[in-house]
């Protein structure tokens, strides 16, 4: 039995369709049409203990609601959600106690009093003894920097403290999976590096089972074990991220920059042209790469570029990719 | 039970800190809520002073009425205003979604987290009213009569507690504002800031078996002060309000843990 | 017309909701009926200082129609956009937001005021009869001393309003203020009924001019004279705050402190 297990799950929403401009308001006013979204389509993965998982999408393909659906805010559609062999909607008050739950940008610090103070209050919520509740404190205190900020009033912290904060008070009771829904989400570069290593740190140390959303593939490269990947509700992708790479990320990507105008495109095999833009090809290589080099010649050979460059394909231009298609020329 | 109440005072506690940050503002708003019900009242008292009685109730009768609707209304908004009227909002904008990944009853966490001690002072200027209104009012002040009145004023109390209940599951189901919370907080209860029987038949009959308003102050004041003729089916009303109270709390109570439910499986 | 653009929004959105406007309107129904039962209570078998029942119905409607106009919380609509920052974007848009305010206000309320106060009046003709001013002169000069009126409350919403800049917490100022309508605004009973010191308080302070001097403009309480002279107060009152209101956004201007980060 696994900790997580998500199967053939859908969930389904009811939007009312309202056409635009006065017409339209007037119309509704009378009647409405609605249309059925699905925010999650037939979606199923299991989760181990101790996993930290990537579930990674554009906005609106579903990551929230799949969050939600695993911490028993919703009920599923269609499927079954089982979390540590229960029920997560249907018990939501046993799930919440073995879970930590963050909503990035979402603050569940009291506003105008010191944060020392919400710890206190969720050490009661959650019933969390002594030794364990001074232990997590001090834990957390020293890895996630808190000593300075601690007796400040949480309107008063950054983004960044905040998020911190907020990660403390989901992990005092010792969950044992907590869901981080956009974690780096408006943070700088520097504080989303410190804050990747933190979560790293606390799924060694703590064995937390760790799953975060996001649109920032660099999250996932440095946290995650694992990525999931969706998209308009479905699953694209499950797999370990040195899957990912090879099935999606095998092979090169070269941009080639012309003088004046772009030469006409033939086919080549293993080559696709996958971007054309003013005077530049994105051209994407599947396949073995064994001498790049020859590669490289042929395609001057060909095509006489001015400039070119040769790179590994990014995991964000992969995604990139997949999202957009009909990029292909 | 004891790790319960443990935590509703600490959730107290820090309510009251946090209004305490700014008690200067604190101290203005009661200050304010004070002026505002005491000028409404104070105004009508000159007129129905000059006026002599109305419709078989005198100034002080009056009073009485108004200071317990008061009551009734501020001890349930301490409880239940800041819950049911964030609702709306807090589901808009996804905050409602972290209250439910709390280990703790949905309604239970937003009470404790939205306890309002602002009501205070409509508690200490209904208190007072109802201590000048008894004074003026022909009525045999014993042991008996205080607890009675303080009966009256829990069972109004949760009354109005359930009728707020009511109102806020409409958060539930519409996204942009909760016309039907504001009828209630703002609008229906000055109903019975007044005696029933100075609206038509009609709306006494509204008043008493679809919205109970009357429930709250009009038929258990009728019996106490013995004015049953002025009462619609005599004294019968005025002797039921303590079940029906309950009764109606609990339903409103189940309710909203029922249609909680139904957002889980509608939701946004 | 960024301004009526803004104003037409706010209409439409407002139209959106079906149930909030259904709602609306009964509840703006109930208020009224729920005053007009208790002055025909309290008037009934008794005739106070000339006083009929049929008076109070337009005293009702009046200052339903007035509050229903003015109804708008600027302390808290700063307040907010100081906290979430917003403030920012009012201050460095080429968009005066005393004016940004007031046609929110106009856009927000205009609608929804006439319509709810033409069914009233019409369930009111209905329920009580009609009340005939005296002529034609009545109707002109209470129309203008309302606007003036509005116009007045806004001003005084306004300046209250700005001292959310020096404020961290402005929900009290709204209780104030509606107490002070209430009191000296003759807004839940008209101050005719009052003694002669409260009378003389409430002449010198602005809060009668928004809607009760209308109201008895409207009944042919007063001749022309009386009513030029009242207009003309409820005009030097508009200008007072509005000095006042320009001087304090200066300062307010200036102290824009934004919280957090």
């Amino acid at each position: 039995m696994s900790l997580i297990e998500f199967d053939n799950v859908s969930r389904e929403f009811k939007i009312a369709n309202i056409e635009k401009g006065a017409a339209g308001t007037i119309k509704s006013l009378f009647h409405r049409e609605y249309i059925i979204k699905k925010a999650v389509d037939d979606i199923s993965f299991h989760i181990e203990s101790g996993e930290v998982v990537g579930y990674i999408g554009a906005n609106g393909a579903g990551k929230s609601t799949t969050i939600k659906l695993l911490s028993g805010i919703l009920y599923p559609t269609k499927g079954q959600v089982r979390v540590d062999g229960i029920s997560p909607y249907k018990k939501r008050k046993q799930n919440a106690s073995q879970i930590g739950v963050v909503f990035g940008q979402r603050s569940q610090l009291f506003w105008d009093l010191p944060f020392g103070d919400t710890l206190n209050l969720y050490k009661k919520m959650y019933n969390i003894p002594d030794d364990i509740y001074n232990k997590n404190y001090r834990y957390f205190v020293e890895l996630l920097d808190m000593q300075e900020f601690i007796n400040q009033p949480a309107r008063q912290l950054s983004l960044g403290q905040k998020m911190k904060a907020n990660i403390m008070v989901s992990m005092l009771h010792d969950p044992k999976i907590l869901y981080l829904d956009e974690p780096t989400i408006g943070l700088d570069v520097v504080t989303k590096r410190k804050l990747r290593e933190c979560i790293k740190e606390i799924n060694q140390d703590k064995k937390t089972t760790i799953i975060l959303t996001t649109h920032d593939m660099n999250d996932i490269e440095a946290v995650c074990s694992r990525l999931i990947l969706i998209d308009k509700g479905k699953k694209l992708f499950d797999g370990s991220m040195d899957m990912f790479r090879e099935t999606y990320a095998a092979g090169l990507e070269f941009v080639l920059e012309f003088s004046d105008i772009c030469p006409a495109w033939t086919d080549m095999e293993g080559f696709r042209l996958a971007g054309v833009e003013e005077l530049k090809w994105k051209i994407v290589y599947k396949g073995d790469v064994k001498e790049s080099s020859v590669l490289c010649t042929r395609l001057i050979e060909k095509y006489h570029p001015v400039n070119i460059w040769v790179g590994v394909p990014s995991i964000e231009n992969i995604v990139a990719d997949y999202y957009s298609k009909p990029s292909i020329v | 039970m004891k790790k319960k109440l443990d935590l509703l005072f600490e959730f107290l506690k820090l309510s009251i800190k946090q209004s305490m940050i700014f008690r200067g503002t604190w101290l203005l708003g009661v200050l304010g809520q004070f002026l505002n019900y005491g000028a409404t009242i104070l105004s009508l008292y000159i007129v129905i002073l000059s006026l002599g009685s109305i419709k078989g109730w005198t100034a002080g009768e009056m009073l009485f009425i108004y200071a317990l609707s008061l009551l009734a209304y501020a001890l349930a908004a301490s409880v239940f205003y800041g819950p049911c009227m964030v609702l709306g909002t807090k589901i808009l904008n996804g905050d409602f979604d972290q209250t439910l990944t709390k280990p703790m009853n949905a309604l239970t966490y937003e009470i404790v987290s939205n306890f309002n001690i602002g009501y205070i002072s409509h508690i200490i200027l209904g208190t007072v009213l109802v201590v000048i209104a008894v004074g003026k009012m022909s009525i045999e002040i014993s042991v008996v009569t205080v607890i009675r009145i303080i009966v009256i004023v829990i069972c109004g109390a949760l009354i109005q507690s359930s009728l707020l209940l009511f109102a806020s599951m409409f958060s539930f189901i519409m996204v942009n504002g909760n016309p039907a919370l504001n009828f209630i907080v703002s609008q229906a209860r000055r109903f019975i800031q007044y005696p029933l029987n100075i609206y038509p038949k009609s709306i006494q009959l509204l008043l008493t078996f679809v919205l109970p308003y009357g429930f709250i102050n009009f038929y258990p004041v009728v019996n106490l002060l013995h004015k049953q003729e002025l009462a619609f089916g005599g004294s019968a009303l005025g002797t039921l309000f303590p079940i029906i109270s309950v009764l109606l709390f609990s339903i409103s109570v189940f309710a909203w843990n029922r249609s909680l439910k139904v957002y889980s499986s509608a939701g946004a | 017309m960024y301004y009526l653009y803004l104003f037409g929004y706010t209409i439409k959105s407002k139209i959106m909701y079906r149930v909030t406007f259904l709602i609306d309107v009964i509840s703006a129904l109930l208020t009224c009926f729920i005053q007009t039962s208790l002055w025909q209570a309290l008037l009934s078998g008794n005739y106070v200082n000339g006083l009929s029942f049929e008076v109070m119905v337009p005293y009702v409607i009046i200052t339903y129609f007035s509050a229903a106009l003015t109804r708008i919380n600027i302390a808290t609509t700063i307040e907010d956009s100081i906290r979430d920052g917003s403030i920012l974007y009012n201050l460095i848009r080429p968009v005066n937001y005393r004016r940004y305010l007031l046609c929110s206000m106009i856009g927000e309320n205009t609608f929804k005021a006439c319509i709810n106060t033409l069914i009233i009046f019409a369930v009111s003709i209905f329920v009580y009869g009609i009340y005939v001013p005296k002529s034609f002169l009545c109707v002109l000069g209470f129309a203008v001393s309302l606007s003036f009126g509005v116009m007045l409350m806004f001003e005084i919403t306004y300046v209250c309003g700005l001292s959310a800049f020096w404020l961290q917490r402005t929900w009290f100022i709204e209780w104030f203020l509606e107490a002070f309508v209430i009191f000296f605004g003759g807004s839940a009973v008209p101050l005719w009924f009052y003694p002669e010191i409260l009378q003389k308080i409430s002449v010198i302070l602005p809060f009668r001019y928004v809607s009760y001097e209308a109201i008895n403009i409207y009944l042919g309480n007063y001749n022309v004279k009386v009513c030029i002279t009242k207009i003309l107060i409820s005009i030097f009152w508009i200008i007072v705050l509005r000095i006042a209101g320009a001087v304090i956004w200066k300062h307010a201007k200036k102290r824009v402190e934004i919280n957090g980060g």
